[in-house]
């Protein structure tokens, strides 16, 4: 079972009412291959897609959002398990794709290759609603409750290394990402996130 | 922190418009803590670590929030990598408090060296700060660089001395 395999068993439920936060890695480009949206985030500080990912939840807590993460990035900030237990937003679905390496950074091996269990972290950490997924099916169904049930909910998703042959790279870059997003915010949730344009009495021309 | 050091910051944070405020304790910002905690005017998020505050306040600003962190210095210097390849990178704004241990004044050998790195780390990323050295000019200060941080969409740091914090 590859990644982009269960990126392409969701791709359905990617639809426009729903904000993602992205790792750093294959899944940044391999998501938005599977799905094109302008709801995607991508968080390039490797660890912090979860915490970006609680902070709108927090932030907008009618709408449904959806970490996708790896397993590096949650050994290399797993405290963070315990802050999303600690303030239990019922909107969160956080997905880790464990394939036991750094795939993007010379694919050495991480601790999950060495026996330590992504799930069992997350349910040590607090996290009540959690799943394991073995087929892209069961992952679809495991997605599809967590963004219908009150949460968080974490799935552990153990995939094989490797990434989707001939696949594009994204076509912008951090800041790109951050304004196409806010903007989907703004028009989604009706609210100012970008604080644009300026006061009336600066914004004239010449 | 004083009473009215404690109600000089909350004026100014309520004065900028933050509403999402992540914390972690230590035991001079802890009544300020508290005040953030007990203040329904906020959304308050305890933290594990500083550097996962940036991610959830990077996260809450993509949701339209006004967002700050109150943290000591030792917790800014954790923060180097998140804050250069999430804030700046993407260019995210996020009012950062920071408490300064060291300097004069400072009765525990434990807490004397931290503080002299934190203005020149600030420096070396280009991050705007002021140093607040009066109760007085807290509110204006946090109203200030919470101006800058809309503006410039940047981290901007206001950095309590022992005046403030005492």
């Amino acid at each position: 079972m590859k990644r982009h395999e269960l990126l392409q068993a969701i791709a359905p439920l990617l639809d426009e009412q729903l904000l993602v936060v992205t790792s750093v890695g294959g899944v940044r480009v391999e998501l938005y291959a599977a799905q094109p949206s302008e709801g995607y985030f991508v968080s390039y500080a490797m660890g912090l897609a979860a915490p970006v990912g609680l902070g709108l939840a927090l932030a907008l807590p009618l709408r449904q959002v959806l970490v996708l993460d790896g397993d590096g990035a949650l050994i290399m900030n797993s405290v963070s398990l315990t802050t999303i237990a600690a303030m239990r937003p019922p909107n969160l679905t956080y997905v880790v794709f464990d394939n036991g390496i750094y795939e993007s950074s010379g694919a050495g091996p991480t601790h999950t290759a060495r026996g330590i269990d992504a799930r069992a972290l997350a349910e040590g950490s607090g996290i009540e609603r959690s799943h394991r997924a073995t087929s892209a099916e069961q992952f679809r169904m495991q997605v599809t409750q967590g963004l219908r049930q009150s949460g968080p909910t974490f799935i552990h998703a153990p995939v094989e290394p490797g990434g989707w042959p001939g696949i594009q790279p994204l076509p912008y870059d951090a800041k790109e990402n951050k304004y196409r997003f806010a903007r989907f915010v703004e028009r989604l949730e009706g609210v100012d996130v970008l604080g644009l344009p300026l006061p009336a009495h600066l914004d004239r021309p010449g | 922190m004083t009473d009215e050091a404690v109600a000089a910051a909350i004026e100014g944070l309520k004065a900028a418009g933050i509403d999402f405020v992540a914390t972690l304790p230590e035991a001079n910002l802890q009544p300020l803590v508290g005040c953030i905690a007990d203040d329904s005017a906020f959304t308050w998020v305890p933290l594990a670590r500083e550097e996962e505050g940036l991610g959830i306040c990077a996260g809450a600003w993509l949701g339209g929030r006004k967002t700050a962190m109150v943290i000591m210095d030792a917790g800014l210097l954790t923060c180097c990598t998140a804050l250069a390849t999430l804030n700046v990178l993407a260019g995210i704004p996020v009012l950062l408090l920071v408490g300064l241990s060291g300097g004069l004044g400072e009765k525990y050998w434990m807490h004397s060296e931290v503080g002299r790195f934190t203005e020149p780390v600030l420096r070396a990323m280009n991050i705007v700060y002021a140093v607040c050295e009066r109760v007085a000019d807290l509110p204006r200060c946090v109203l200030d660089a919470q101006t800058l941080a809309v503006s410039s969409k940047s981290p901007v740091a206001v950095i309590l001395n022992r005046e403030c914090l005492r």
